[in-house]
């Protein structure tokens, strides 16, 4: 027992447990009916448990052994996208699911963690070149292939999280910061030229985060109900099943994108803070373990797996309180939704496999 | 590769990264406390003065209609009263005052809003259709009873409800089992469906989609405005084959005796009119009057639940003669100038069986025979005729298999096989038994749809066509969504001499002076007919039923009508009489047609 817990961190596993728990508490109380049951919390149940055996798989597999399946992966993850795109029945206007019978996954999902590795496998492998240009620029392409497959989807969030991802992961792998602010920069310029490129929804959605009031029976509704269903929550919240706005059923996918707002109202800032903090300790930790890697790799791979999980937390609860446009981005471990549960739990199996082979003096 | 050693340059720049990271989550956590903490207060007012409902639009279900667009079935608006429980500041004098409003008991009343099972914010239902005066009240005094709405849901309404009944069905609550698949929905308890006729039948087309809206109302339940709303989908409606006038003249013909009655268009398989009596008034399951009304009409010993022209089988009687007749004649057993004759008893071996005519008939050809319907000659023509060829005209004609009209509940009848007689006869079958089946009782049984379309295809030449109740399904918008086709159900395989044969004595039975069916004369119109009696045992007592089966005119027939009567005298007694005054009827329906058509 003592050598496992120098080998695996169980703060992470032990936090990552309450949130799945909490989780499973607020998806109930957004969900259930007359019948005091809720179809979802069983789906949730069974994810759960294909996430944890993928983590116990994946922390005692050697990370390098997947780094190695890179290309694979990044073809899987293309070919999943390109289906999702061509052979999907569209669900609200967006083809972002895969059936398999009574089951629905999202590609997108995986995908996130695919190129994390593809991406930190390449970064890993031309090290050598990592103040070179080509360097950044190979990197921004085989980047820009799976995001604008998403967009064609279309999922503007899922897309956008790339964007911290991939900095991120190019700041710590060693490219000259000059490089990067350039890009940064770039991006900020070619703003306007993408916003041609959005669809009218996703551009109502950008003015409608400036000011909700603006449409309050449409698009704005979200905005608002959410920020005054968190904000009503006060210091202590209503409790567990009696927000008030969420017992109403108002607010549209409080299972799922905007399952903070349920957090909020029943739990209040207390609750909101508690559940930030197994979050920030995740992260935090993560971050420690990236600095123990004894690779490029292993430090890279740490890397995109924390900031794509602190990015998650930061958009969605955002998201919420009306800081952060609409998105749908899932609030990871608590929102209802298989694949990234799953995906969320493998990662953070390839992380403790990265700390289990940390170097240690 | 080469495994470098811990950079200081990494690590800098991992604290860089946990830097921004750890400044975002402060933002964050700030923007928490100013909604929760600061400004906690000015949301939870908000929250409080900002509640919404969703309101469940339940969509019109689809009209029914005659063959010429005359209204059968259509939705009325009916009002309901619902109370959401959390709304209400004092329940006691709330249900007082709604108590007095509605004429209702105010603790039942006040039972209900406080019901043990309800949900937090669900609204509950505390009087139905209440009528319009009583809504108006009740919505004028809105501001002093906060949590108290009114609501107006689509009703359905079945006009001349009785007559149309069994045709048309009705409805009721959607099942338990599909409850559970709805759980989603919050108003579940409205949601209807056809239990039977036509309602039942083509309840996906007239059920539409229903909608819902999201209504912002206040602290006090009082309504603010509306955020959203999915309109729901009106069902279609449906255009019948039956003629309301030739329906409403068969119910009359039919008087207050029971059984059943079908006019059908012999060319084209077109149901005109479909009476079952007794009947019921479907409008009773929409409002009941008291929950034993409908217990009632279930539990009625005259079955008026049942739709005899379609799940009641008889055995035809002398009716069957007809086929008989045909078997023979194309088994060669008879011609139409073989004779036997009738002294009023038929003797097979040491058994005697009786025909109805004291004293016999004397000497009958085919012809005679089927006018006056004299069974001696037919036991004759049976047993030589043989038990197989007479299955094989039967089911030439569509007897022993479900027509498969558009109506829930078809029986199929019964012919005894070789197959059935094989397995469940031990003994095989007796001459007796062939002898029973020679005048169309014993092992035999038909639904009087199935009369009827063989009835049409004696009339039209052989052709057994598929009824046919609904002509089309059609849209909102006028536009037809589904046509039903003319169908032949199947081609009998007889010789036309045959036909016209029998059909001559079917002539005879009307125009002569010992023809059966004599009653049912109509001036001005030819008709051919046939007449039958049956003995049948009902819970336990013995009874009779009569038959009458015609068409007309003879040369060109445009109706073929069946009559069934219970607990008759006689079919020539009491079911020709029926026929008779609804073909007077027609012909009056038919020229009034005309002379539209001609402009008049």
């Amino acid at each position: 027992m003592l050598m496992l817990s120098k080998r695996y961190d169980f703060v992470i596993l032990a936090c990552a447990g309450c949130l799945v728990a909490f989780g499973l508490m607020f998806i109930y109380s957004a969900t259930f009916t007359e019948s005091k049951y809720s179809p979802y919390i069983n789906k949730q149940l069974l994810w759960m448990g294909i996430g944890i055996l993928g983590l116990i798989i994946l922390a005692n597999w050697d990370y390098r052994h997947i780094g190695a399946l890179a290309p694979f992966l990044y073809v899987c993850a293309i070919l999943l996208l390109l289906g999702v795109l061509h052979l999907s029945t569209p669900l609200r206007g967006a083809r972002s699911w895969l059936r398999l019978g009574q089951f629905s996954f999202q590609p997108s999902e995986f995908a996130k963690l695919a190129i994390i590795v593809v991406l930190a496998k390449f970064l890993d492998s031309f090290y050598r070149y990592r103040e070179r240009l080509w360097f950044m620029l190979v990197s921004l392409v085989i980047v820009i292939l799976p995001i604008f497959l998403i967009l064609e989807q279309p999922d503007l969030g899922t897309a956008l999280i790339f964007i911290p991802i991939l900095f991120s992961m190019l700041y710590v792998s060693g490219v000259k910061p000059r490089y990067l602010f350039f890009t940064f920069l770039m991006g900020l310029l070619s703003l306007p030229v993408l916003w041609m490129f959005l669809r009218p929804y996703q551009q109502n959605r950008l003015r409608i985060f400036l000011n909700p009031h603006l449409d309050p029976m449409g698009l704005g509704y979200n905005a608002i109900q959410s920020k005054v269903a968190v904000g009503s929550g006060g210091f202590f919240g209503n409790g567990w099943l009696h927000g008030v706005q969420t017992q109403l059923k108002f607010l549209p996918e409080r299972h799922t994108d905007f399952i903070f707002a349920v957090i909020g109202e029943e739990w209040g800032f207390v609750g909101g803070l508690v559940i930030i903090f197994l979050y920030m300790i995740i992260v935090f930790r993560g971050l420690w373990i990236a600095e123990q890697a004894r690779d490029p790799l292993g430090r890279l791979l740490a890397v995109g797996i924390v900031v794509m999980l602190a990015s998650h937390v930061i958009i969605n609860v955002g998201m919420a309180i009306g800081l952060m446009p609409i998105t749908g981005l899932p609030l990871p471990m608590i929102s209802y939704g298989g694949s990234s549960l799953v995906t969320v739990l493998i990662s953070l199996g390839i992380l403790e496999c990265v700390r289990a082979r940390r170097y240690t003096h | 590769m080469r495994w470098p050693d811990r950079l200081s340059w990494a690590e800098k720049r991992i604290r860089n990264l946990s830097l921004l990271i750890a400044g975002t989550f402060i933002v964050l956590i700030g923007g928490l406390w100013n909604i929760q903490v600061i400004n906690g207060a000015k949301y939870q007012r908000l929250a409080h003065n900002f509640r919404v409902r969703r309101v469940y639009l339940p969509a019109r279900r689809g009209n029914i209609y005659d063959r010429n667009g005359r209204l059968l079935v259509d939705n009325r608006a009916s009002w309901d009263v619902d109370v959401i429980a959390e709304d209400v500041e004092d329940v006691g004098p709330l249900s007082s005052k709604l108590g007095n409003l509605l004429g209702l008991d105010s603790s039942l009343v006040a039972g209900k809003i406080k019901g043990k099972g309800n949900l937090p914010f669900m609204p509950v239902t505390v009087a139905r259709d209440i009528g319009l005066e009583k809504a108006t009240m009740i919505e004028e005094r809105g501001l002093e009873l906060a949590g108290v709405n009114v609501s107006v849901y689509p009703r359905r309404r079945y006009i001349n409800g009785e007559v149309f009944s069994h045709i048309i069905g009705y409805i009721g609550a959607v099942g338990v089992e599909d409850r559970n698949e709805m759980a989603g929905y919050d108003y579940v308890a409205l949601e209807v469906e056809g239990k039977a006729g036509v309602e039942k039948t083509f309840d996906s087309y007239l059920r539409g989609v229903a909608g819902g809206e999201q209504v912002q109302v206040d602290s006090r339940g009082y309504r603010d405005s509306i955020l959203g709303r999915v309109d729901p989908v009106p069902g279609s409606n449906i255009y019948l084959t039956i003629d309301a006038d030739l329906q409403e003249a068969l119910w009359a013909a039919m008087g207050d005796k029971s059984g059943c009655a079908v006019a059908m268009d012999p060319g084209n398989g077109d149901i005109m009119a479909m009476v079952s009596k007794p009947a019921y008034d479907p409008n009773v399951f929409v409002s009941p009057a008291s929950p034993s009304e409908v217990r009632e009409l279930f539990s009625n010993p005259s079955h008026p639940m049942v739709n005899r022209p379609v799940s009641g089988t008889y055995p035809p009687g002398s009716i069957f003669k007809i086929i008989i007749a045909l078997a023979a004649l194309k088994k060669g057993a008879i011609t139409s100038e073989t004779s036997y004759d009738c002294s009023g008893a038929f003797y097979l071996g040491m058994a005697r069986f009786r025909c109805w005519r004291k004293g016999g008939h004397g000497s009958m050809k085919l012809i005679d025979a089927i006018s006056e319907s004299c069974n001696v000659y037919f036991y004759n023509t049976g047993i030589k005729a043989g038990r197989k060829a007479i299955v094989e005209a039967a089911s030439d004609f569509g007897f022993g298999t479900a027509t498969g009209i558009d109506l829930p509940n078809e029986a199929s009848g019964f012919l005894p096989t070789d197959e059935w007689v094989k397995k469940t006869l031990r003994e095989g079958f007796f001459p007796g038994d062939m002898a029973s089946l020679s005048i169309g009782q014993g092992y035999l049984s038909a639904t009087p749809i199935q009369l009827a379309a063989a009835l049409s295809a004696i009339a039209n030449g052989g052709t057994v066509f598929k009824p046919r109740i609904v002509r089309h399904v059609v849209d909102t918008d006028g536009r037809i969504i589904r046509s039903f086709d003319t169908k032949v159900g199947r081609k009998a395989d007889i010789d036309p001499y045959h036909l016209e044969l029998v059909r001559d004595g079917m002539v005879e039975v009307m125009t002569t002076r010992r023809g059966t069916g004599r009653r049912a004369r109509v001036d001005g119109l030819n008709i051919a007919g046939k007449t039958g009696t049956i003995q049948v045992t009902v819970d336990g007592k013995e009874t009779e039923h009569g038959w009458f089966a015609c068409f007309a005119p003879v040369e060109e027939p445009e109706i073929a009508v069946m009559v069934l009567i219970e607990n008759a005298v006689s079919g020539g007694h009491e079911a020709a009489p029926v026929a008779g005054a609804f073909l007077k009827e027609y012909l009056k329906v038919r020229d009034k047609g005309r002379m539209a058509k001609l402009g008049f």
